[in-house]
């Protein structure tokens, strides 16, 4: 079998959906995940986005079997697969740190699960093959793990993780112990394998470039619960609460009041001046404290004309501008006491310096809000 | 400080020739005896030939005793490791209660005075009317290796990166597979180690071998306590250089096959 049998034979496989019901996982008293409730269709390539401690990891090893949830279900296909054990539960996990068997050499390791399968040996070579062929490894096989670079193991474990075609695919901390050039190249070869295979896949992550650049959609894990759903633009463009906004790139607030605007939408008064209308579905209600979602990129920074008139913008004073290569860091003082940074894109010179005052401009579309930290 | 640090550098290699010195004399004294020619032991020898040598291998008695060595350690060694192994690793695993007590009970016998353990089982072995008997011997030296075997395979354990086992369940390896074609395989220079060991620790045992070897089960260091008080010859420096050639190569093999397995637990 080559690389694009392999693949065939992938498309043609009835992938699961699989679905978290309810989950729980206590440790005495403390609650590592605390009800959590997803369902990932097949062929989806969903994250869990979370720092340490979130539940994300513990979410993952339920899926896998190797944690007894303490209430909540873990269905495959519709069937509850609670509790049954890891070696039953056809699925594809690839740890950190690989986990491969320092023992063997690629080839075995990669023919390990076909082993377990008790598959026909010349069946077992074909499939090794085109499984290495398509992780780019082809000519790897008689090596041992400990001759490989980390990059080269990474894709060992994925295609040991593949090799036997399972239902699911689950990725711990996939990238994690890679360099970052490594890491942008393994994401975007993750992804072209994902798609190509068609294989349901649930990643853990605490990186959210990661999960942006690779997953259909994210669940954002906070405190054993999930805190949204949805996909990298939802979750990035319309945060659901301040946390999540905070946890997806560097964010902005700008404090104020929702009232009620023109064409019976809504608009934020904000604190440092302007009022902005707000888009659709934003979810915040008229009369409520409201934190105006801004990110560095959108906003624009001019130095102060002598009167400083325009409405929409806002007066304030450059305390830092950092160079960053393709842009301009702007650390600003408001008027209203609040602190933010624009992020200025590098098309030339900056026209203004730290102590300056300037005019910050934000983009006349709606704009997005949460609800207002307590 | 350089110079501080030359001086403690000094004194560090003093105390080292002079510990390695206090451990090794004796045997250089033992060999330069066994080349003796006088019938009387001793140091430094008059003369030099072989003829306690020619005395040791003319004489079927030590070659019985070496097969009964040789057979009981190898026997005790299998025992041993198997135990040995199969208790490290349900130590290992177990996370309830009793634990450090049930640890405790299992490195007992390093601690109880072999004397105290070896009365014990005289006089069991006599109640079952089984001195003298090999099976009385496997079972009084397995209880003496068993310990330390678990002390071997529970530290390779402890070296031992679990999620390997995760990784082989993952793609459908039951818990027997997985401790077989995973666990075992990358433990295996420790239950290696551990058995070279439990060989070496009952082939130059004495304390058990003077209290329950009988005349069909005479073993090597048994013969040589009884050559030592009842016809002291140079035969016994001529056996003792040949056992001291013998443990040094087991002990190789152990140094080799432990560090063989460093080397593996490496990523």
């Amino acid at each position: 079998m080559n690389q694009d049998t392999f693949r065939q034979a992938g498309r043609e496989r009835r992938f699961a959906n699989l679905e978290l019901a309810g989950l729980c996982k206590r440790f005495g008293e403390v609650a590592a995940i605390d009800g959590v409730s997803l369902t990932v269709q097949a062929g989806e390539f969903l994250t869990l986005l979370g720092a340490s401690g979130s539940g994300k990891s513990t979410t993952l090893m339920a899926v896998a079997g190797f944690v007894q949830p303490t209430s909540g279900q873990v269905l495959v296909n519709g069937v509850d697969q609670t509790h049954s054990p890891p070696y039953r539960r056809d699925i594809g996990l690839v740890f950190q740190h690989y986990a491969l068997f320092p023992h063997l050499t690629v080839e075995r390791n990669v023919a390990f699960p076909l082993e377990m399968r008790r598959m026909a040996k010349a069946d077992i070579a074909r499939r090794v093959k085109g499984a290495l062929d398509l992780v780019r490894l082809d000519g790897f096989g008689a090596r041992k793990p400990s001759e490989l670079s980390g990059g080269q193991q990474q894709r060992v474990a994925l295609a040991r993780a593949l090799v036997y075609e399972p239902s699911i695919l689950l990725l711990d901390e996939p990238l994690g112990a890679l360099d970052k050039n490594l890491r942008e190249e393994m994401q975007y070869e993750i992804r072209r394998i994902q798609q190509s295979l068609g294989i349901t896949t649930i990643s853990v992550t605490h990186d959210q470039q990661e999960a942006i650049t690779m997953s259909d959609r994210i669940a954002i894990m906070r405190a054993g619960r999930i805190e949204q759903v949805g996909t990298p633009a939802e979750i990035y463009e319309r945060p659901a609460t301040r946390f999540v906004a905070e946890f997806m790139g560097s964010s902005n607030f700008l404090r104020g009041r929702v009232e009620p605007g023109a064409h019976g939408g809504l608009q934020l008064r904000t604190e440092a001046g302007p009022v902005v209308a707000l888009a659709e579905g934003v979810p915040v209600g008229a009369g409520s404290a409201a934190d105006l979602v801004v990110r560095p990129e959108r906003l624009s920074c001019v130095p102060a004309a002598g009167d400083g008139a325009d409405p929409g913008a806002i007066q304030a004073t450059a305390t830092q501008v950092v160079y960053v290569g393709d842009a301009w860091r702007v650390s600003l003082a408001l008027a209203s006491g609040e602190h933010i940074v624009a992020s200025q894109a590098n098309r030339g010179p900056l026209p203004f310096a730290a102590g300056d005052r300037v005019r910050v401009g934000l983009q006349a579309q709606a704009q997005w809000a949460v609800p207002a930290a307590a | 400080m350089a110079e501080r640090r030359h001086a403690s550098g000094a004194f560090s290699r003093v105390v080292a020739v002079l510990t390695v010195g206090f451990l090794v004399l004796p045997l250089l004294v033992v060999i330069p005896i066994s080349f003796g020619h006088s019938s009387l032991m001793s140091f430094p020898p008059q003369q030099y030939s072989l003829r306690w040598y020619e005395a040791l291998a003319a004489d079927p008695s030590w070659l019985g005793a070496a097969l009964t060595s040789i057979r009981l350690g190898v026997t005790v060694a299998l025992i041993s490791t198997v135990l040995a192994t199969i208790t490290a690793i349900g130590i290992f695993r177990y996370q309830g209660p009793g634990k450090a007590a049930m640890q405790a009970l299992i490195l007992s016998p390093l601690v109880v005075p072999v004397i105290v353990i070896g009365v014990a089982l005289y006089y069991l072995f006599s109640m079952l009317g089984m001195t003298g008997s090999m099976t009385a011997l496997v079972c009084a030296h397995t209880l003496l290796t068993f310990p330390y075997g678990v002390v071997v395979v529970n530290s390779a354990l402890e070296r031992f990166d679990t999620r390997l086992e995760q990784a082989a369940m993952s793609m459908g390896a039951g818990p027997f597979a997985t401790l077989w074609r995973v666990t075992l395989p990358i433990i295996s220079p420790s239950i290696a180690v551990s058995a070279v060991f439990a060989f070496l620790i009952s082939f130059d045992e004495v304390v058990m071998a003077l209290l329950l070897s009988g005349p069909e089960t005479l073993t090597v260091p048994k013969k040589m306590w009884d050559g030592i008080r009842f016809d002291l010859t140079p035969v016994i420096a001529a056996v003792s250089a040949v056992l001291l050639v013998f443990s040094s190569v087991l002990v190789a093999v152990a140094e080799i096959l432990r560090r063989r397995s460093q080397g593996k637990n490496q990523r």
